[in-house]
């Protein structure tokens, strides 16, 4: 057999063990996993309770936005009625869409990878338990600031794409619309902070013999989904920030009379807008690819198309975003090129559709709640992409555009995409993680008046929306025959609302969180999350050798809960989980996790504060919060990267590992390469920025400074990547090297200030000032960037210092001087990369 | 690396053709020509080199396929190669536009 590490795969034939486990193993590890009591359950990091709150509190918002819609429905149920104001109105329709898109359909999917990847995989948790609390810290504290502007008459109400000049300064005088900008870029922040560990987790932490072709849709498509987040949200970020840039220093990113453009905003938020269409989907196809199966007792038709389909989604959904601009008046090829891609994307959705009949087609199908939920969803969708289809017809979307008809096509893809699926993942997995199954007889009730009312309240908006009725309008006249639809889809709300009513007090009934005396496996699912498991995750780690081993070996189960497995105990007497390679999942490292903390909910807290102080123009207070959140940070990373007091640890069965690892097999490495992506993408939009607003006005664009500066720029860049490559070098030696390696990342972080210094420096002697132009706008906005990377370099060159002198860094110990290094060099190229662009393109003025 | 660089190059080739046929049309308006011909014949020579690119793909998966490999192995290939040719259809669909909407 092929090994990818040179770890010899024939060692895993040694499990499962026969030898009894030694006294006293299973409660130690009981005892370091133990979550903590009273008020420190705040500060809890295991997955079952962090992805449960987090579960919890997205489902809180789709309640939240659920009445805001009812509200909605209400108003719109007749002609000139007087239950919402017009500016009322805005508002809920804004906030029902900002909050349905990012509070509830992308942070509910996370939740759930947090919830239930670790036990799929049979990792002990995640590798960054920290980060997945942070992230839902931040999450929740942030959108319920955000939510709470409703109460207050602040809340943004410029639709959620918050299309300029409308969410100009001009136009949107009030803080409504910051708190959009500020509120979701920061809750953006959380989103990537999931998605690194979800990426990293799916790659780095599976069972040992899981390699891809075994590894579960649902990990196959949060995997896709995470990397779609990495790609797909720094557009949307940079877009905001542009954005409250305009409104609060009058940088003319948008103002067409100055060289800006409201199209680029367009681009920007559709960049990530329409894949966020798919990143909301995918997780749920996994769900459904995952039920199925289950439910018709028949392993996953097509599992290679299935998977090939979810990466090719991936791709493809990325090259759609225009067609939500065709009635912008680009040019006539580009719409073309665009629609067609917007026609292949169905294929994909198609593959999987496909696949899922066809597994029905090959069992029994059990017709549980969960299957129920799953199968309508099907159809919903398949309605849903049919429209798609349609609009993806430019002369039809001409007709169809800003109608309702597309309010009806995005419900059926949005709900019948992941609403439903996600009520599926409810009832199926509740028993995973509580004493009871929900109720199958509440369940068809939850079910049959969910999807009824979902349809009776979507289908007439097709008709509404071709009898030409507009969105976003608070009323109607009468006599447009627009009276009757309206009324049948407030009907079907309210059966909604009641679907969502029953299936709270079936929760209330039946939910009791349980880790360990759970209901278990009462649907006969194949796939690892339904192995015995407690706040450890499974007692031991099994050896994967199919894609349902459950299925496959009838003892897993309980030789998994006897110990006879990997890692049976506490072998290092902490927290730790096997890392192991991203293709074969073969064991690497032995990774010691970090337990219960204050630090990083001190650091959520001071961050959404710093965001919320900001929106309210409470400049100075923002800036102390911002930078308590920052001292937290360190404080909380502080504990990470420590000396182990064994240099290997044993698995069972004479099998011994690494207790530290460092370059790209370490979890650390590959954390940061994904952050770097992030970086990377707002930069590259930020150059698309660039380029493009050129290309509306470059009669208004000046000649760059003289040549020789940017020798001098590149110059300082490049000395900046070496002295950080060459502290990655000095650490590995020993005596002074430590100490010559922080000297050497603080003259990086030094080199790379001052060549930043020269560029802003140029540009400012040339004339540009950042108000005067979408040059002006363009070039300070990519000079931010670099200055807050050089900034955050400074800080973590500081942090090598510090650590190295506190004797916490040493020639095996490289991880921290690594990352840093490796930031560093990307910081230096991004900065070479940024005055050559400025400077060279299009060159004269 | 390697092995996903392989199973994910044919939708790499796809997005590089949707990034070029995009930046060609961009490009094409900014600069006003007159005749749509360069743009076509851009968009045309693109379109050939990228098929030629999944056609290469193909053959590299058909030839691996023969080749004797455990479940990852196989899954590799096959994922390679489907996306291959999914992709050879996206990129002849994709550059429909350019040979019917400019006449």
């Amino acid at each position: 057999m092929t090994s990818e590490t040179g770890f010899d795969p024939k060692l895993l034939d040694r499990f499962p063990t026969r030898e009894r486990r030694p006294p006293g193993e299973l409660e130690e590890l009981e005892r370091v996993w133990r979550a903590p009591g009273g008020w420190r359950r705040l500060t809890v990091v295991n997955n079952n309770y962090v992805g449960l709150y987090y579960v919890g509190s997205a489902f809180l918002f789709f309640l939240l936005a659920g009445v805001l819609a009812l509200l909605m429905r209400v108003q719109l149920a007749a002609p000139l009625n007087g239950l919402l104001p017009q500016e009322v109105y805005n508002q809920v329709f804004t906030m029902h869409g900002t909050v349905m898109m990012f509070l509830f359909a992308v942070p509910a999917m996370e939740a759930l990878g947090v919830l239930l990847l670790p036990q799929m995989l049979a990792a002990r948790d995640l590798p960054f338990p920290r980060l997945s609390a942070y992230a839902f810290w931040a999450y929740l504290i942030g959108g319920l600031c955000f939510f709470a502007s409703i109460f207050f008459g602040l809340a943004p109400n410029g639709g959620w794409f918050m299309y300029p000049p409308l969410t100009s300064k001009i136009y949107s005088p009030g803080i409504n619309a910051d708190f959009w900008l500020l509120g979701i870029g920061f809750i953006e922040i959380s989103a990537i902070a999931g998605a690194i560990e979800i990426i990293v987790g799916v790659l780095k932490t599976r069972a040992p013999g899981m390699t891809l072709d075994k590894l579960p849709v649902f990990a196959w498509a949060m995997l896709v989904f995470a990397v779609m987040i990495v790609i797909g949200f720094p557009a949307v970020i940079l877009g905001t920030l542009l954005l409250e840039l305009e409104r609060a220093l009058d940088w003319p990113f948008f103002d067409a009379a100055r060289g800006g453009d409201p199209l680029l905003w367009q681009h920007l938020f559709w960049f990530f807008g329409h894949p966020e269409v798919y990143i909301i989907f995918l997780p749920a196809a996994g769900i459904t690819s995952m039920i199925i199966p289950t439910v018709a007792r028949a392993p996953l038709a097509a599992y290679r198309l299935v998977v090939l389909a979810i990466l090719a989604t991936g791709f493809i959904s990325f090259g759609v975003w225009v067609h939500h601009m065709f009635t912008t008046g680009l040019p006539v090829i580009s719409v073309g090129f665009f629609s067609a891609a917007s026609m292949a994307v169905s294929v994909p959705a198609g593959v999987q559709v496909f696949a899922w009949i066809a597994t029905m087609a090959s069992g029994r199908v059990r017709w549980s709640t969960a299957a129920l939920f799953a199968v309508g969803g099907i159809i919903t969708l398949t309605m849903g992409g049919l429209t798609g289809v349609m609009l993806a017809l430019v002369p039809f979307d001409w007709q169809a555009h800003d109608t309702y008809f597309v309010v009806a096509h995005l419900h059926y893809v949005l709900i019948g995409g992941m609403v439903l699926p996600l009520f599926a993942g409810f009832y199926y997995w509740t028993p995973m993680m509580s004493r009871r199954a929900l109720s199958e007889r509440l369940g068809r009730w939850v079910f049959g008046l969910f999807f009824t009312g979902m349809h009776v309240t979507f289908l007439p908006m097709h008709l509404t929306g071709l009898m030409g009725m507009p969105r976003r309008v608070y009323t109607y006249l009468p006599g447009r025959n627009w009276e009757w639809p309206n009324l049948v889809s407030t009907l079907g709300a309210v059966l909604i609302a009641a679907g969502v009513l029953i299936f709270l007090i079936d929760l209330a009934r039946n939910f009791r969180f349980a880790a360990e005396d759970n209901a278990g496996d009462v649907f006969g699912g194949g796939t690892l999350e339904w192995l015995p498991t407690g706040l450890y995750s499974t007692r031991s780690i099994p050896r994967v050798t199919s894609r349902y081993p459950l299925w496959d070996d009838p003892d897993l189960a309980q030789d998994v809960e006897a110990g006879r497995y990997l890692l049976p105990g506490a072998a290092t007497g902490v927290r730790e989980t096997i890392v192991t390679s991203p293709l074969r999942a073969e064991p690497q490292y032995l990774q010691r996790m970090p337990g219960p903390s204050v630090w990083h909910v001190l650091a959520a807290v001071f961050t959404a504060a710093a965001f919320l102080l900001l929106t309210v123009q409470l400049y100075w207070v923002g800036l102390a919060s911002g930078v308590l959140a920052v001292a937290f940070v360190l404080r909380w990373v502080w504990e990470t990267d420590w000396p182990m007091n064994a240099e290997t640890a044993e698995l069972g069965a004479g099998v011994r590992v690494p207790t530290y690892a460092t370059g790209p097999a370490s979890h650390g490495w590959w954390a940061m390469v994904v952050l770097l992506t992030v970086v990377g993408m707002i930069f590259l939009m930020a150059a698309f920025s660039y380029v493009f607003l050129w290309s509306r006005r470059p009669d208004l664009w000046i000649a760059p400074p003289p040549a020789a500066q940017l020798l001098a720029i590149v110059a300082g860049q490049a000395v900046a990547a070496g002295f950080a490559l060459a502290a990655a070098r000095l650490v590995r030696r020993g005596g002074a090297g430590r100490v010559l390696a922080a000297g050497a990342m603080i003259v990086s972080a030094l080199a790379g200030a001052a060549a930043w210094a020269l560029d802003i420096g140029g540009w400012r002697a040339a004339g540009l000032i950042p108000v005067a132009s979408g040059q002006g706008a363009t070039v300070y906005a990519l000079l931010s960037l670099q200055g807050l990377l050089t900034l955050v370099i400074l800080i973590m060159a500081g942090y090598v210092a510090v650590r190295v002198a506190r004797g916490l860094v040493s020639t095996d110990r490289t991880s921290t001087v690594d990352l840093v290094s490796l930031f560093a060099v990307y910081t230096a190229a991004q900065g070479g990369l940024a005055a050559l662009l400025a400077r060279l393109f299009p060159g004269g003025g | 690396m390697r092995a996903w660089a392989f199973m994910l190059a044919g939708l790499g080739v796809w997005a590089a053709h949707l990034t070029g046929v995009y930046a060609i049309a961009s490009i094409a308006d900014v600069v006003a020509v007159a005749h749509v011909g360069p743009a076509r014949w851009a968009v045309g020579l693109l379109t050939l080199a990228c098929v030629a690119a999944d056609l290469a793909l193909l053959a590299s998966a058909r030839r691996r396929a023969r080749r004797p490999a455990d479940g990852l192995g196989r899954f590799t290939v096959s994922t390679a190669g489907l996306g291959a040719g999914l992709s050879l259809v996206a990129v002849l669909w994709q550059a429909l536009p350019a040979a019917v909407a400019i006449g």
